[in-house]
């Protein structure tokens, strides 16, 4: 038998505790914009948003992420708003954002992936943003006389850290989707009786 | 006489203009060798051994690649080698142009590993949209994962004494590289993955002899 996690099974409460989450995410935004950290407030309104997308579009509330995803983006972006763990909270948090739009893509989009599919495509993602965020850091470096990037053995370490990261968290929801038996196409005949 | 895929060559012509740089990298790395120049040597041994890659699956898996993809891959590591000989310090262009070639390789590599994948699995289907964004999301990442190789192998270089064998010019270096990697991406993802059909087919095949199927 597939153990399921009675809150995501259960859409209404799932939904409760998901967008509970969501307002607290919000709140966070809101403080890191009255503190002068524009960056970080745009980043969590980013992630909220992508988060009650599906709803929004489909005029369900029921219609989010298991809330397990949402929790952990809350608290990465909350730690880091609160200034503790900045790097690796940073880094959760890009990687939980890749898992969320992955996941999204793939149940409630015409995008149909395998759950490792979606799994490995997000740590992809997260790869693929931290080149991105590279890009912006040096030309906001160079253009508005930011100290974003100090040196190049750091920045290499930051591939390090956020590689680390984007494994792990991509480890723990393969193994949580296949727990709770979430995303990925529709189980095959027999894996819910010998899972 | 067959045309090629690139425009103006013959696949006579494109074997042959690969067969050409295949030699220039061997008589490098002989160069390096007979010099005691080991880093050009296993430069050019190395470049050599990738460009031989697709004769290898021909006769291990009896698949004939394209000459024009064989061609490809071999511009791109031969530009590469070329480069690590001065160009590279000479023109500040260059190493633009050889990253958009070979991350146009890797977009190639990427794609085609993803279109049969999907083809091959029965729980994997996107709308012709998605397949650009892997291929430009495959890149980016795919030069995070260089950049982490040569950082390894750096410190495990100066761990051992030796010199570092991939070398990294500074953080406006890295960025460089990010960016022309994008845009090799972009450019195979508009327009270059019809070049890859056969490669995608072979792919699939080894995805399917591996279920035993």
């Amino acid at each position: 038998m597939a153990i399921r996690d009675p809150l995501v099974n259960d859409d209404r409460a799932n939904a409760v505790v998901g967008w509970t989450l969501l307002a607290a995410l919000l709140a966070v935004a809101g403080r890191s914009a009255l503190a002068g950290q524009l960056l970080w407030s745009a980043l969590a309104l980013v992630v909220a948003s992508t988060v009650a997308a599906p709803a929004v579009v489909t005029r369900s509330p029921t219609t989010i992420v298991p809330w397990p995803l949402v929790f952990v983006a809350t608290v990465a972006v909350t730690v880091r708003s609160f200034g503790y763990a900045l790097e690796v909270a940073g880094y959760v948090a890009v990687a939980t954002f890749a898992l969320v739009v992955v996941v999204e893509l793939d149940v409630f989009s015409e995008v149909d992936m395998s759950r490792r599919f979606a799994v490995g495509f997000a740590v992809l993602v997260t790869l693929a943003t931290e080149a991105l965020w590279t890009v912006a850091q040096f030309y906001s470096d160079r253009w508005f006389d930011t100290a974003l990037l100090q040196s190049q053995t750091e920045l290499q370490w930051d591939f390090v850290a956020v590689t680390t990261v984007a494994l792990v968290m991509g480890l723990f929801f393969a193994w949580y989707f296949q727990r709770i038996g979430y995303g990925g196409s529709q189980e095959l005949p027999g894996e819910a009786a010998s899972a | 006489m067959t045309d090629g895929i690139v425009p103006g060559l013959s696949e006579r012509q494109e074997r042959l203009v690969t067969r050409t740089m295949q030699l220039a990298l061997g008589g490098l790395s002989a160069y390096g060798l007979v010099t005691l120049q080991l880093g050009m040597a296993a430069n050019g041994g190395v470049a050599l051994a990738v460009t031989l890659f697709p004769a290898l699956l021909s006769r291990e898996y009896d698949y004939a690649m394209a000459p024009a993809l064989v061609l490809w891959v071999t511009v791109a590591v031969f530009l590469h080698s070329i480069g690590s000989l001065g160009p590279y310090r000479w023109f500040s262009w260059y190493d633009e142009i050889a990253h958009t070639v070979s991350a146009s390789v890797i977009a190639g590599l990427g794609y085609a590993s993803f279109r049969a994948l999907e083809r091959h699995s029965e729980d994997i289907e996107v709308p012709p949209a998605f397949r650009g964004v892997f291929i430009v999301v495959f890149v980016l990442a795919a030069g995070v994962v260089w950049e982490l190789l040569e950082f390894g192998s750096g410190r495990l270089a100066s761990a051992l004494g030796a010199d570092a064998p991939l070398v990294v010019m500074g953080i406006d270096d890295i960025v460089t590289d990010f960016l022309f990697n994008a845009v090799g991406a972009v450019l195979v993802a508009l327009a270059g993955t019809d070049a890859v059909g056969g490669l995608v087919g072979f792919f699939r095949r080894r995805l399917h002899a591996s279920d035993g199927d």
